[in-house]
């Protein structure tokens, strides 16, 4: 019984980031979701307040998964170059078989609030944490505090573009310019762009 | 020195438009005015000497052999100047309008689909303007094609997450690491640090 309980309740959370991700935030009422979940509007309250509750519920174990993907791909890596780079493929993989996983993600959440807003940073933070290997990797320039949030930056201003062009499917594609991205304020142009052949 | 004169009397802005002021090719001068515009047509001048120069070194074969590196050092330092200048402009701008800086970079994104694709066409408009350090990076033209992009990422995520954390009036603080982001994906770390650093 409990677990068909968590399992109506997972159900709910899967269908309001598919719905988010292809109507939009806005325009995505709680009828859309019980109807994509299967569930009764009965179900849908006892688990949460209201669709924005559901949705910072919903937002918080999409980026739980996709940080648990992505560790669990790059952990085995040896380098910090390698782990980067693996690091990367997986979301984009993710993002690109998942196409509205990646625009609630990375588009819709900027449209939900501020808390929901501040839930995305907090989720950019975690990711780039693993960036702050780098620093030790280039011994000379007085790194700037911020650079992981620079490289972030980078990456998620290309992805939301093709996002909102509805390309995530070609992601792949973009991947070495995401790569030479993330890596050239660590490593600078020439290693970066000679990372972006290989990965090419 | 004509550009911390700007910067001094707040006067970057002075001139709402580019490269005319008030859609006019002489303006009416007043003292903010007046600082704007002589910085502009002193700018222009030394820019347009800097070209005359450049096409008459590289037009002759000894002349270039013998100033090619120190002429792309000063277009380099001119490049910086002009990049520095602008995000000077833009930080103090946005620091003395947070309410506007929120509306412009926070709300913006939020405000649904249509608003968030005349957004990223409004930042895309930058690139020309970050695609000159092409010109000063060593195989500048072997960089990706999306580098000017990364580089608007870059700085709008380092603006954004101050304006949406509510540090608005800290962003003229941020401006060596704000020039390091525009910088490095076309001059490498070292060099982008030495010249924030300098700021």
């Amino acid at each position: 019984m409990a677990d068909q309980i968590e399992s109506r309740r997972d159900r709910i959370l899967v269908a309001m980031i598919r719905v988010v991700g292809s109507k939009g935030y806005d325009a995505t009422s709680v009828a859309d979701v019980i109807e994509e979940a299967g569930t009764s509007r009965t179900t849908f309250y006892k688990h949460f307040d209201d669709k924005h509750d559901c949705f910072l519920t919903a937002y918080d174990r999409l980026v739980e998964r996709v940080f648990a993907a992505v560790v669990a791909n790059c952990d085995g890596e040896k380098s910090w170059l390698d782990r980067v780079c693996k690091g990367l493929e997986t979301l984009v993989e993710i993002f690109a078989l998942e196409p509205e996983l990646a625009r609630t993600a990375v588009v819709e959440v900027a449209v939900a609030g501020a808390d929901a807003r501040q839930r995305h940073w907090d989720a950019v933070a975690r990711f780039t944490a693993y960036l702050d290997g780098g620093r030790r990797l280039n011994g000379g320039p007085e790194l700037p505090e911020h650079i992981s949030t620079m490289a972030a930056g980078a990456v998620s201003g290309l992805i939301f573009d093709e996002l909102v062009a509805g390309r995530a499917e070609q992601l792949p594609e973009l991947l070495p310019d995401l790569l030479f991205a993330l890596l050239v304020p660590y490593i600078g142009p020439t290693a970066a762009a000679e990372e972006m052949r290989r990965a090419a | 020195m004509v550009g911390a004169l700007v910067r001094a009397h707040g006067a970057g802005l002075a001139c709402p438009d580019w490269p005319l002021c008030f859609g006019q090719l002489i303006p009416e001068i007043d003292l903010k005015v007046g600082f704007e515009f002589g910085h502009r047509v002193m700018a222009g001048g030394v820019s347009l000497a800097l070209v005359a120069l450049a096409v008459f070194v590289l037009r002759n074969a000894e002349l270039r052999a013998r100033y090619r590196v120190p002429l792309a050092a000063v277009f380099a330092i001119l490049g910086v100047q002009i990049v520095l200048g602008g995000l000077t402009v833009l930080l103090g701008s946005l620091a003395a309008e947070p309410r506007l800086a929120r509306l412009a970079l926070i709300d913006a994104g939020a405000a649904g689909p249509a608003a968030q694709r005349r957004y990223r066409a409004a930042l895309q408009r930058m690139t020309p303007f970050f695609d000159e350090g092409r010109d000063f990076a060593p195989g500048g033209r072997r960089l990706p094609a999306n580098t000017s992009r990364m580089a608007i990422g870059a700085v709008i995520g380092l603006v954004s997450d101050e304006i949406d954390a509510g540090r608005a009036d800290r962003l003229p603080g941020l401006l060596p690491e704000v020039l390091f982001a525009a910088m490095v994906p076309y001059l490498g770390p070292a060099a982008a640090a030495e010249e924030a650093g300098k700021k």
